[in-house]
């Protein structure tokens, strides 16, 4: 049976923030990580634990439709988000919207990701407040953030360059390759980051 | 009778099977699931916003038709195919699942929306593709129930996450 999002059912349905997975053990299968990063893991461990014992967090996780709604809305911003970045990404790459200036699309588009990205934030912490172990602990969500990290100053870098009248990327047949380049690296990055997100839901 | 035969044949299939117990295989089609549902609601929700004046005032709405709704229907096959071989490892619990159903109405009304807007309402988009004030309340109303229609299909879609 699909196991999807199972865990999340249980722990909603246990009483009480002792028992919402901050006591394990923090997750040690960092196979790449040195040595010294253990104290850091015991560290975030603990963080994960003080969160969980918050009154916040056991609000959110008393109610069992806290989490499914605050997800539903995360993913509506998502719809907006990564539509945005994809159809900047896309025009740079010469597949959507040619006869518009790569400069007009990126001016329309570019602030959907941003406001998405805030309502993300906002409902991300909702959800890490109640379930600070399966986020925090992690090596998806914390690979996920490191590529969030990435793709937010990639997409800033970006968006200057297009501002700054790079107007030879206007035209697809011109457009530099590290454009081109730059452009796939932000729609793998952004896909990745949605992948590992769901994956948390798996984490075991 | 015949139906749940037909499901049982689906989840004992050779692609039924590898899913339900192939490790990672359902946490990745979840996944381009996922990538594929933002692409389909996220284009939609830009044509609703349009249509309600909210964004890309500048921009005439056939033009951005013509652009967004190829990567619409490209995402939402693929949003299909995923959904399919999700629901061939456990038919019979999706089939039986409240909330997939519920789902699954929502998308059926969205539908509707879209296709009286894109059938009837869109017929004369020649006189309001420009600008914003000649929008018949008929559109305006498309964009709007278009919205909360998709935002109803992510919610339960969500759920059922939870229920199965």
């Amino acid at each position: 049976m699909p196991r999807s999002d199972y865990g999340v059912l249980r722990v909603q349905r246990s009483p009480g923030p002792v028992s919402n997975g901050a006591n394990k053990k923090p997750v040690t299968g960092f196979h790449l990580r040195p040595r010294g990063c253990e104290m850091q893991s015991a560290a975030i461990s603990q963080f994960a634990d003080w969160i969980a014992h918050t009154s916040l967090s056991g609000v959110i996780v008393t109610y069992e439709w806290i989490i499914p709604s605050t997800q539903s809305v995360h993913y509506m911003a998502l719809a907006v988000l990564f539509s945005s970045a994809a159809i900047i990404n896309l025009r740079i790459l010469g597949l959507i919207s040619g006869h518009t200036p790569l400069t007009r699309v990126a001016q329309r588009f570019a602030p959907g990701i941003w406001i998405a990205l805030v309502v993300m934030i906002v409902t991300g912490l909702v959800l890490l407040i109640g379930e600070p172990a399966r986020s925090l602990t992690t090596w998806e969500f914390q690979s996920k953030m490191v590529m969030l990290v990435l793709v937010a100053a990639l997409t800033v870098y970006m968006q200057r360059r297009i501002a700054d009248g790079a107007s030879h990327w206007d035209v697809a047949a011109a457009v530099p390759g590290t454009a081109r380049a730059a452009a796939v690296a932000s729609l793998v990055l952004w896909m990745l980051i949605i992948v590992a997100g769901r994956w948390i839901a798996y984490h075991t | 009778m015949a139906l749940s035969d037909f499901f049982l044949t689906i989840e004992n299939s050779a692609v039924g099977t590898l899913i339900r117990e192939g490790g990672p295989y359902f946490p990745f089609l979840e996944s381009v699931h996922v990538i594929a549902l933002t692409l389909v609601v996220g284009t939609i929700v830009f044509i609703d916003l349009r249509l309600l004046g909210m964004a890309f005032r500048d921009l005439r709405i056939t033009t951005l038709h013509k652009d967004l709704l190829p990567w619409t229907w490209g995402a939402f096959g693929l949003a299909l195919v995923t959904g399919l071989l999700m629901f061939s490892a456990t038919p019979q619990r999706y089939f039986d699942n409240t909330y997939i159903r519920i789902k699954f109405f929502f998308m059926l009304l969205a539908g509707i929306n879209m296709l009286v807007f894109q059938f009837i309402t869109y017929r004369n988009v020649d006189k309001w593709d420009q600008g914003q004030d000649g929008i018949p309340t008929s559109a305006r109303a498309a964009g709007a129930f278009s919205i909360l229609l998709w935002g109803i299909v992510i919610f339960f879609g969500r759920w059922v996450g939870f229920t199965l």
